[in-house]
């Protein structure tokens, strides 16, 4: 919503594009089966498509706007999707955007009673934590679509308003200004959100809990110094009775949210009038003395709400549609992109027959997994933001009283911020052989840490766009019986990127070459001469071997394709 | 397992609990107990205890809480 008197999409900050209508060739009768479909150019189908190009795998994207997202909305990115956006190629827009955090303060009846610290060391190349804008995030990977015009087709104003799913492949009907088409797809992503067009052609339901609490979300433009940190108010005097948040963004831009109280009308509480009225008492308690313009605002709803399935047959489910889980912690966006890589890379091994269409058995399992953490520990977040029962409310208050006093219960105001999933349980991850070889370093199933080499240089910048060896060794030449097992590798996948790591400082202009004079890697992935980690296209270790053995890391690459157990 | 209060420690115990409940005046009585709860049971350090403690205290009447499943299909946000 934006002021009275304000077109739709004015924004006092961002200029939203028009995206014209082009006809498909589907218009005039073209037909042709698309490699993958995606329903929707929110972040997590753009992901999707730029993780396909990036494998050599054609899409076509279907969006009924014609402009990005109405609004700031999802405005906190990870780490972990940095570094997806880093892979991807398309981060350097962001770096140069966001504002980047790793602390956070928590307020009880305005004393300062937390401060959150977020994990942070000098081996990350990324902040913890990021803001930025979603129609930032959006324009800013439509503009890195245009590297692949052979690869990736935005197609706007093209509505999905039928669905065929079968065993050999997907045909929607989209209606669009000038007509309608048939679309016919070997897969199709459906990242068409929340309200998901796909997920209600298909006729399937979110299941779950749908925790109570409503949330007012309101940007404001106003001159305001205040390091970029995440400030949360309980109790406070600019809002007694409920819960505030108040995050800075790019632009001069800070998002004010608050919660609305159990008895209090929905509609009411983001009339204009009101939703001024209450920013104006959350602003004077932070100290906000001049001038404020109200930019747009919307209304939240705490849920935790997910499929059953994320696969179904040919379509596959990512990002919203799938799942909706709690704003607290950061995970709708966050967890989308995730969705959005894990799908891309199995699809494009299938798609390019470097693995059975059984690969994509696993993608529910690991990307279901994740939500039922996110749940687990949103869920936990919700009910101490929004206590849903009058003994919940009773314990927040009795541990926010305590914590200006007690460290003890400090710990409840932490917001629990998301991470990484790990995938150890899932069907593509070899299991460590010998228990007990390594101490340290990402496990069977983490996703890969960074680690700093030099100014502006660390480990990630080398990882490759599909599978990734890392071998520790001093020695040029690989072992024959190596060079046969790479040789092996390469015919499995023959974009993988084998990347040698050295501590003889000796090797440096070989681009497969890492040098570790520091003995930094060897350290953090607790690697002696010999040592191979295998990882998986989004950065997740699938195996790991203290001493390389051949046959058991080629078994490892088949089980991360899809294939049995050996 | 540690060590009960001895019967004249719980009494004195009995007694500073009933003068802090009226000293915390009726508006702010379950407040102060719950602060009370939630200190003490961080001070005993072992959960099983405090799972029986709560138990004994609502005559085996409360178990773990579980939400009941309701449709959903609001609007999105994104704020931590």
């Amino acid at each position: 919503m934006r002021p009275a008197g304000k077109q739709p999409l004015q924004s006092l900050y961002f200029d939203y594009p028009l995206f014209e209508f082009r006809q498909p060739p589907e218009l005039h009768g073209g037909d042709m089966q698309h490699p993958v479909v995606i329903a929707g150019a929110g972040p997590v189908g753009l992901t999707a498509a730029l993780a396909l190009a990036q494998q050599g795998v054609a899409s076509v994207v279907v969006e009924k706007k014609d402009t990005v997202n109405d609004g700031s909305r999802a405005i906190c990115v990870s780490r972990h999707s940095f570094e997806t956006l880093q892979q991807l190629g398309a981060v350097a827009a962001f770096l140069d955007k966001a504002l980047g955090w790793t602390r956070g303060r928590c307020y009880y009846r305005d004393q300062l009673i937390h401060r959150l610290e977020m994990p942070h060391s000098e081996d990350e190349r990324f902040l913890p934590m990021y803001n930025i804008q979603q129609q930032y995030i959006e324009q800013f990977l439509i503009d890195k679509t245009a590297d692949y015009p052979d690869l990736i087709e935005l197609r706007w104003q093209s509505e999905v308003s039928e669905l065929k799913n079968s065993a050999d492949g997907v045909s929607l009907g989209i209606n669009t200004p000038e007509g309608s088409y048939s679309l016919r797809g070997n897969y199709l992503l459906a990242a068409d959100g929340a309200r998901s067009t796909v997920r209600e052609l298909l006729g399937l339901r979110l299941q779950g809990d749908n925790l109570p609490g409503n949330y007012v979300i309101a940007d404001v433009r106003m001159a305001h110094e205040f390091p970029t940190e995440r400030r949360s108010f309980f109790e406070s005097s600019g809002n007694p009775d409920a819960t505030v948040l108040v995050h800075r963004q790019p632009d001069n831009i800070w998002r004010v949210d608050w919660q609305i109280l159990p008895g209090d009308d929905p509609d009411d509480a983001v009339r204009e009038n009101n939703v001024r009225e209450r920013v104006a008492a959350i602003l004077a308690m932070i100290g906000h003395e001049g001038e404020w313009e109200l930019e747009w605002w919307s209304i939240y709803t705490a849920n935790t709400l997910c499929l059953d399935n994320y696969r179904h047959g040919r379509v596959l489910f990512i990002g919203d549609s799938g799942h909706i889980v709690p704003i607290f912690g950061v995970r709708g966006l966050n967890n989308g992109i995730a969705d959005a890589v894990n799908a891309a890379w199995k699809l494009a091994c299938v798609l390019k027959r470097l693995a059975p269409a059984s690969l994509l058995d696993s993608y529910s399992p690991e990307r279901r997994g994740a939500t039922i953490d996110v749940l687990r520990n949103a869920g936990k977040s919700s009910r101490f933001m929004t206590p849903p029962t009058r003994g919940y409310a009773l314990m927040r208050k009795a541990v926010l009283e305590l914590a200006l006093t007690q460290e003890f219960t400090r710990p409840f105001a932490d917001p629990r911020q998301v991470q990484p999933y790990n995938y150890e349980d899932s069907p593509l991850t070899t299991p460590e052989a010998g228990a007990g070889e390594f101490t340290s370093g990402p496990a069977p199933g983490a996703p890969l840490h960074n680690c700093r080499l030099d100014e502006d240089d660390y480990l990630l910048d080398h990882i490759g766009h599909s599978f990734t060896v890392l071998y520790f060794s001093i020695e040029a030449r690989p072992s024959s019986e190596l060079a046969a097992l790479f040789a092996q590798l390469y015919q499995l996948d023959p974009a993988c990127c084998i990347l040698r790591i050295t501590g003889a400082a000796d090797q440096v202009n070989e681009d497969d070459v890492l040098v570790d004079a520091s003995g930094r890697i060897s350290r953090a992935y607790d690697a002696i001469a010999g040592t191979v980690y295998l990882v998986r296209p989004d950065r997740y270790v699938a195996g790991r071997w203290k001493s390389a053995n051949p046959e058991e890391i080629l078994a490892a690459l088949r089980r991360a394709l899809g294939g049995s157990k050996p | 397992m540690n060590k009960s209060l001895e019967f004249d420690e719980l009494e004195q115990v009995y007694e500073l609990i009933a003068d802090a409940i009226d000293c915390a005046g009726q508006e702010s009585e379950v407040l102060f107990l719950s602060k009370l709860c939630i200190t003490l049971a961080h001070r005993v350090g072992d959960l099983q205890l405090v799972e029986d403690a709560i138990h004994i205290a609502s005559d085996g009447q409360c178990t773990a809480h579980k939400a009941a499943p309701c449709p959903g299909n609001e609007k999105r946000g994104g704020t931590p």
